[in-house]
Formats: structure tokens, C-alpha cells, sequence
């Protein structure tokens, strides 16, 4: 892979032409600022994350440690890397790689960068809030939203400006057709304000609504985050890289559109499937739809596979992004097809309500999700910047320690959530027993945690070296000298 | 579907019947909920006690509810109420009053919303708190000594101060809970969702499994005729 070419054509037609469109190297410069800000700011808070995943962890073995430091309580610690996972890095990260494919598919401008830029930071400000909130004992019980309600205006004003920065993109671009990963993110850019103010006012503003209401407010609010939020950037991702990346045309868009439409359509009843305590009727619901979104997520895949089957191997493998790719689609369909399993009665008997359920998020959230935005962010950065990864060992290093880490803490969780289950179904077993029995396999998560913790670390070192090559290439000596 | 309209159309209909079906709905559902009057008088729920309602946010901040869950499974799935977690199903009748509802997701400790029946003494609450290996040996639980106050005693301990075991107290010291503490184990103590309600009727007690066999024990699904519910 090399860098985009910098040399501009000394005559471009006149932008008042019908047939201009602005180069993709002028679009990413567009770009540079807002984009590169969100991507580096949304690994170091997958770093905090990690680091705090990992003490929670360790202090599963050691409940002693460290227990007289009220910020440091298990709860507190496992409430902030959550936190720090979903709204640091990955909406973060996701609103980037938004802006950047609103920007490149419709071949225009980024509009408002420089806003978008302020707006960046005020993101960072409020995850920084929410999260130390968190730690001084301001976190709440509901799902996904842990950080403390009044951090959602902030997210809100914040999300207006990037969000109309995407819009306007959108609205002011020079390629009418719109591919089919322009619809999962205008999908995401209308869901989120939406479920955001609704997690505002209903669980944080007016206080006069019954608790018993929050549980399934807060679930419906956490799946949506999860599913038709950050997935739906996350679909977007592949849906560009798939065609990208073997450079064939979508199979077919019949498909793409069936499958968009279902998908949204069903996965927003999902995640209510393991509520002992709701009303009934939800869990059969969303068991009912977890099974009917295979047809779309079947199609998708369906079309994937005919997209890229056999075409133009050796341009594919060449890419850094492929195997993140490959990964992602596999983290989705399994993903998609746990989460079904899991909602049957007879398996959600065993394993609902267990650390199944931990291993089951964190496979949908870093093998779905993470490895689909680590893979727009391999394809996107050095574009930004116009210069190469510095270190293509560095980048092998984290896919491997990232594979690793995600399948031993994701498994390790989900094995450990099935041996927990048939404990507690035995009635006889005390539970310490239990736990002594689980407590091997949260050993394990451990490892997994710490792979990942170092993976993220040689991330951020590999764009270290990419912005102090930026850096030198801008500012210090001639590009040529460089390279 | 280059039509940027369309897809902003379909994208609202499909959010306002996920919006009207499940949070709308429900909200009806859930304002039209009563307190239920019982055979024996009284309504339920009675709604707990200030102290306990405080606990609350004690109970929220320090996320207990990453390891407990409060909702305990019907009989017939899972073992829940054979493990003693409750004496029926959990229903959101159960926290018409509360402000706060830990429904939890996974539990690395044991299931909550009975807790109360189990362990109804406060001191005995207090000192799990303050070290989980005092009550409960061999418990992964992290002890809490944040919500206590070690000072020295003048005289005569303090009548709130933890009666430690020998091991556990040093000398010229006391432990005193602070209110935080008082107020979550006054709200644990509150947790025994365990009167028979209309959704949720009252299961009799199993004969116990025989020792050393994986038999499933005795009882069967026939709703039991213990209702208790009036009208």
C-alpha cells in the first residue's frame, strides 16, 4: 500500500461544471483535523478502558485490593472501562470513520471541519467528566449509559455539530448514487440523537416517571447503542471495504436494500431476550426477532460473499485491512448468531444471567465492532496524514495480540457463563462453589484483557511514529527525504 | 434508494414502532400498575422505609448491580427458588415504589431480590459489608471498609459500632458505619419479594432432593392453590 499521491493536476474543469468532482486526496485533506483528532483520542480511551477492565479483573482474584480507595470498587472500575469502551472509543471512533466515508462516498468536502474539531473536543471533555464522575460514585445502573445523566446534553450539543457536519456533507454531495453504506450511516446519525434524548428524559430529567420503567428504557436504549448505533457504522465499514477492497462492483443492491430495511427493523426490538424480571411478552419478542434477523443478516452475508468471492485475491491480500475485514464480518455473523442461540428458552435456562452474557457484549463490541472500526481506521489514517504506517511488524503485532486478547476473553467468559449456569442450576452446590468453579475462567479473561491492553499500546505507538513522520514530512525537510 | 428522503422516512417509521412498541407501551403498562390489595390486609407493595429507600444510592454508586442481579427466575427455570433466592418470581410489581431498579445482568454473587428473608439482621448486613469473609468464607465479594469510620474508643464502645469477632478488632478501636452503610443494609434488609401476588403466586416449599443424587427436585408446575390475591 503507498500513500495517496499529493501532486495535483495543474488544470481541474471549473466547479461549476456538471461533471467536477473534487479529488479524493482534496477530500481527505478536508478531512485531516476533525478526523485524525477523533481517531487518536478514541484509541487512548480504548487504552483507559482496557486498563481499567484489567484492574476489575484482577481484583475478581484479589477482592482485597485496594478496596479502602472508594474510586477503585469493583463496581466503580468496571462501570468507568465500559464507559470509557463505548462512548470514548468506539462512538468516537465511529463518528470519524462516519465523517470520513459521508465525505469520500459522496465525493465532497467535509463541511465544518473546524467546528466539527471543537465539537471533538467537547466529546473528549465529556467522556472525561462522565468517567471521573463514575469513579467519585455519580455512576448509574443503566446499561451502556453508566456515566452520569447530565453528561448527555453535553454529548447532545456536541453530536449536533458532527453531526450536522455529516449531514451537511451528505446533503452537499457531488455523487447522487447512494451506496448502500451511506444508508447504515444516515441510519446511525438519525438513531442516535434519538435514543440519546430519550435516555436523557426518561431516565435522567424527569424523575417523576416510575423506576420500574428504567430497566427496559435503559436495555432498549443499551441495544440500540449497540445494534443500530455503533453496528450500523460498523456495517457501513464493511459494506465499503468488502467492494473496496476486491474492487468489484456490489453484487447486487436488491439484497443490500432488503437486508438494511430488515435489519433495522428487527434489531431494535432485540436484548430483552434474557429479562427474567420484565413482563414476558418482551423477552419472547426479542427472542422472535433475534431469530428472524438471521434472513437479513444472511442475505448480507450472501451478497458479501458473491461480492468479493474470488475477485482480484491479490489486490485484497495486499491490504492491511483485509484481515480486520475478514475478522469484523466473522465477529457479526457469529455475533448475531450467539446472541439467537442465546435467546432460546432452553439455553438462556443455562447460561442467562451469567458471565455468558459479559463474554457475549464483549465479542459483539471488539469482534464486530472494534475490529471493523480498526480496520476503517488502518485504511483511513494514512490517507489523512499521506504517509505510510510507519510500522507494517507493528500493525501484524496488534492483529494478532487483538485476535488473540478478543477470543480468549470473549470465550473464556462465554465457557466460564456455561459452567457458572449448570452450577447454579444445581441447587445442592453452594454457591462459593459456584464461584470457585467460575473463577478459573475470569482468570483467563484476565490474559485476554492484558493482550489486548498491549495490542492498543503498540496501536498508538505505530501512530505516534505516523504523526512524527507527518510531521517531518510537513514541517521538517522535503517529503522526498523522508520517504 | 438515492433518495435521501426515503431512507430518512423509513428510518423514522422504523424507530417510532420501536419507540411505540416498546418504550411507549410499556410506559402505559407500567403507570397503570397499582399496588394490590392482599387476603390477609394491607396493599403490596408497601413501599420500604426512608432509610432504605437512601440505600438506594448507596447500592447504585458503588455498582453493586455489576454482580447481583435481583430477579429471580419462575419455578421450572432454573434452580432460583430451590437455591432459596426467593419464594416466587420476581415481577416489577415488586418495585412499583422504587426509585431505582437493579434488575442486573449477570451474577458473579448471588441473586438479591430476596435477600432480606435470608439475612434479615442488620448487623449481620453490615458486617458482610465491611468484610464479606466475616459472614460468608471463602466469598470473592469486595469488602467496603470506605463505609465505615475506625475510631478510637473513649470508655465504652459506641452501641452502633460492628461487633467484630476476636481476630478482626484491634485495640482502643471500634467500627462504626457511617450512614451510607446503615442505609444499604437497611435497604438489603428491605429485599424479600416473597408475598404471593396475582402475576405471581406463591409455590409450596419442594420436599427436599435426596443427598448425592442429581434428581430433579420434587414439585410439579400445577399453579398452587395458595392465592392470595383478592378480586
Amino acid at each position: 500500500m503507498t500513500a495517496p499521491a499529493t501532486e495535483r493536476p495543474p488544470v481541474r474543469p471549473a466547479p461549476e461544471s456538471e461533471s467536477w468532482q473534487p479529488l479524493p486526496e482534496d477530500i481527505d485533506h478536508s478531512c485531516r483535523y476533525p478526523v485524525m483528532f477523533l481517531f487518536t483520542w478514541a484509541i487512548v480511551w480504548l487504552i483507559v478502558s482496557l486498563a481499567f477492565g484489567l484492574l476489575g479483573s484482577i481484583k475478581m482474584h484479589a477482592p482485597g485490593m485496594l478496596a479502602s480507595i472508594p474510586a477503585l470498587t469493583y463496581g466503580r472500575v468496571v462501570a468507568a472501562s465500559s464507559s470509557a469502551l463505548l462512548w470514548g472509543f468506539a462512538s468516537q471512533a465511529g463518528i470519524g470513520i462516519a465523517l470520513w466515508l459521508f465525505a469520500r462516498l459522496g465525493r465532497a468536502y467535509l463541511v465544518l471541519p473546524r467546528a466539527g474539531l471543537m465539537a471533538a473536543i467537547l466529546w473528549n471533555i465529556a467522556v472525561l467528566l462522565g468517567v471521573c464522575a463514575i469513579l467519585a460514585g455519580g455512576m448509574t445502573q443503566f446499561r451502556a449509559y453508566q456515566m452520569p445523566l447530565w453528561t448527555a446534553p453535553i454529548f447532545f450539543v456536541s453530536f449536533v455539530v458532527l453531526g450536522l457536519s455529516g449531514l451537511l456533507t451528505f446533503v452537499s454531495r457531488s455523487e447522487r448514487d447512494l451506496y448502500p453504506s451511506m444508508w447504515f450511516l444516515f441510519a446511525a446519525f438519525f438513531v442516535f440523537p434519538w435514543i440519546l434524548m430519550a435516555a436523557w428524559l426518561l431516565l435522567g430529567h424527569y424523575t417523576n416517571i416510575r423506576g420500574t420503567l428504567e430497566p427496559i428504557v435503559s436495555i432498549w436504549f443499551a441495544n440500540n447503542f449497540t445494534l443500530l448505533w455503533l453496528g450500523s457504522i460498523a456495517l457501513a465499514v464493511l459494506f465499503y471495504f468488502i467492494s473496496k477492497l476486491s474492487q468489484q462492483p456490489l453484487y447486487s443492491y436488491a439484497m443490500a436494500g432488503f437486508s438494511f430495511w430488515f435489519y433495522l427493523l428487527l434489531a431494535n426490538a432485540s436484548g430483552f431476550q434474557n429479562a427474567a424480571g420484565l413482563p414476558n411478552w418482551m423477552a419472547n419478542l426479542s427472542a422472535v426477532v433475534n431469530v428472524l434477523i438471521l434472513l437479513p443478516v444472511g442475505v448480507m452475508v450472501y451478497n458479501w460473499w458473491k461480492t468479493s468471492a474470488g475477485h482480484n485475491r491479490v489486490k485484497k491480500e495486499k491490504d492491511i485491512s483485509t484481515k480486520y475485514v475478514n475478522f469484523a464480518t466473522f465477529g457479526f455473523v457469529s455475533g448475531i448468531l450467539l446472541q439467537t442461540i442465546d435467546s432460546c428458552p432452553v439455553v438462556d435456562e443455562g447460561v442467562g444471567l451469567t458471565v455468558f452474557q459479559l463474554g457475549l457484549a464483549d465479542w459483539i463490541h471488539y469482534a464486530f465492532i472494534a475490529m471493523a472500526f480498526f480496520a476503517a481506521i488502518y485504511h483511513i489514517a494514512p490517507r489523512l496524514t499521506e504517509v505510510d504506517w510507519p510500522s507494517v511488524k507493528t500493525v501484524g503485532v496488534h492483529y494478532g495480540l487483538t485476535v488473540a486478547g478478543i477470543v480468549i476473553l470473549a470465550g473464556s467468559l462465554m465457557l466460564g457463563g456455561y459452567v457458572q449456569g449448570n452450577a447454579i442450576n444445581n441447587p445442592g452446590l453452594p454457591f462459593n462453589d459456584v464461584v470457585r468453579q467460575t473463577l478459573p475462567y475470569i482468570g483467563f479473561s484476565t490474559i485476554g484483557i492484558l493482550l489486548l491492553l498491549g495490542a492498543q499500546l503498540a496501536l498508538l505507538w505505530n501512530l505516534a511514529l505516523l504523526a512524527q513522520a507527518q510531521f517531518s514530512a510537513c514541517c521538517g525537510g522535503t517529503r522526498e527525504a523522508n520517504r | 434508494m438515492n433518495n435521501g428522503a426515503f431512507i430518512f422516512l423509513g428510518t423514522l417509521l422504523v424507530m417510532l414502532w420501536s419507540w411505540y412498541g416498546i418504550v411507549v407501551k410499556n410506559f402505559k403498562d407500567i403507570t397503570a400498575l397499582k399496588p394490590q390489595a392482599l387476603l390477609e390486609g394491607g396493599n403490596y407493595p408497601a413501599g420500604r422505609s426512608g432509610t432504605a429507600n437512601l440505600g438506594q444510592l448507596t447500592y447504585c454508586a458503588n455498582g453493586c448491580a455489576e454482580c447481583h442481579t435481583m430477579q429471580v427466575r419462575m419455578k421450572g427455570y432454573g434452580a432460583d427458588i430451590e437455591r432459596g433466592w426467593g419464594r416466587r418470581n420476581t415481577t416489577l410489581q415488586d418495585f412499583l415504589y422504587d426509585q431505582q431498579v437493579f434488575l442486573g445482568q449477570a451474577r458473579v454473587g448471588p441473586d438479591l431480590a430476596g435477600v432480606g428473608n435470608r439475612n434479615p439482621d442488620v448487623q449481620t448486613q453490615l458486617l458482610h459489608l465491611y468484610n464479606p469473609r466475616l459472614t460468608a468464607p471463602g466469598s470473592m465479594m469486595p469488602q467496603y471498609p470506605y463505609l465505615f469510620e475506625k475510631r478510637k474508643v473513649h470508655g465504652r464502645a459506641s452501641r452502633e459500632s460492628l461487633r467484630l469477632p476476636d481476630n478482626f478488632r484491634e485495640a482502643g478501636l471500634e467500627v462504626v458505619p457511617t450512614h451510607e452503610a446503615i442505609a444499604l443494609a437497611e435497604y438489603l434488609v428491605s429485599l424479600k419479594a416473597d408475598t404471593p401476588i396475582f402475576e405471581s403466586p406463591l409455590i409450596p416449599k419442594p420436599e427436599p432432593a435426596p443427598q448425592n443424587t442429581n434428581a430433579p427436585v420434587a414439585g410439579t408446575n400445577a399453579p398452587a392453590g395458595t392465592n392470595a390475591v383478592r378480586g
